[in-house]
């Protein structure tokens, strides 16, 4: 062991401030400097000085309890704000990541009449199998399933022959927010002539369609 | 057993020593651990971890001031601690209670 990381040893067993700690470490140095100069070898200075352990001990009976005990609070304190900053910031993540729904009438990016028209629209091409519309009218990853298949992948799974349109129901919406995402999701029920369909259908904030499902 | 006693005394009378040793001049830390164990013929062997916090808090109750001195050429700086006023006045009352409690030590031991 050489001489610094023994004193550094040592100062990191005191209980004190750090403003100590650096005169401690000064002022051992500067010992064992003069016990060198005067031909001691570093063994015999710290054989005669004490183990890290003694040395600090020593350090620690004197230093008042004042002191000790604002030093344990201080080294306390050091853990537990940092353990508060990261716990509130996982808290706030997870709430910050975990989608929320809100009423669309608080909504800064939707209004209720224009996801209404647009989700009234979004039926209307898919009844009138306007692809190319629909797909104008999308999220990049939904073009490619704006189809005839999925069309009638989804009509299959109620009715293999719905029927003209007949009427549109009430209209139910929410705002999703995930993380930076504003999505307006909203329900509607279509009654056909064969079948009554409720289509779930999401809009991203610039109302592009986001997701389409229908039960 | 004896070692604990002896411990106990000895911490009691530590103050007293240091500022007894500063009284005739400044000195540093190792001068001072080395001049009570020279002077008390090796009763006293302080260590690092025993005078330093003493000293720390001689200085805190504003009864000795330190200055660290420029080192001269391959001279290590040297922390110089110095009795104050108050550090006087305080050994001087520190001996009145030593001498009263040494006296009455003997006559008890005298008996």
């Amino acid at each position: 062991m050489d001489a610094e990381k023994y004193v550094n040893a040592i100062a990191r067993k005191v209980k004190c401030n750090g403003k100590k700690k650096k005169e401690i470490k000064k002022q051992l140095m500067m010992d064992i400097h003069m016990r060198m100069k005067q031909g001691e070898r570093l063994e015999e200075i710290i054989s005669q000085m004490g183990t890290v352990k003694e040395i600090a001990d020593g350090f620690n009976e004197n230093i008042s309890l004042k002191e000790q005990k604002r030093y344990v609070r201080n080294k306390v304190l050091k853990i537990v704000i940092p353990v508060i900053v990261i716990v509130t910031f996982l808290i706030w993540f997870v709430y910050w990541i975990f989608p929320k729904s809100f009423d669309i009438e608080q909504s800064k990016y939707f209004k209720r009449e224009q996801v209404e028209a647009a989700m009234k629209e979004t039926i209307a091409l898919l009844d009138a199998e306007d692809y190319i519309a629909l797909q104008e009218n999308a999220i990049p990853q939904m073009q490619s399933l704006l189809n005839a298949e999925t069309r009638e992948g989804m009509r299959g799974t109620l009715c293999d022959d719905w029927g003209e349109r007949k009427q549109f129901g009430a209209v139910y919406m929410v705002e999703l927010v995930q993380g930076n995402t504003h999505l307006a999701v909203g329900e509607i029920t279509v009654t056909y002539e064969n079948v009554s369909a409720t289509y779930r259908l999401t809009y991203d904030k610039d109302m592009r369609l986001a997701g389409i499902y229908v039960r | 057993m004896n070692d604990k006693y002896e411990r106990q005394m000895k911490k009691g009378v530590l103050d007293m020593l240091v500022l007894r040793l500063l009284k005739s001049e400044p000195k540093y830390g190792y001068q001072i651990i080395q001049e009570l164990k020279e002077k008390s013929e090796e009763t006293f062997l302080l260590k690092d971890g025993t005078l330093y916090p003493i000293l720390y808090r001689l200085e805190d109750d504003k009864l000795v001031v330190s200055k660290w001195s420029e080192a001269e050429g391959k001279q290590v700086p040297r922390k110089y601690y110095e009795i104050t006023e108050a550090g006087q006045k305080a050994l001087d009352e520190i001996l009145a209670v030593w001498k009263r409690i040494s006296d009455g030590i003997s006559k008890i031991m005298e008996d």
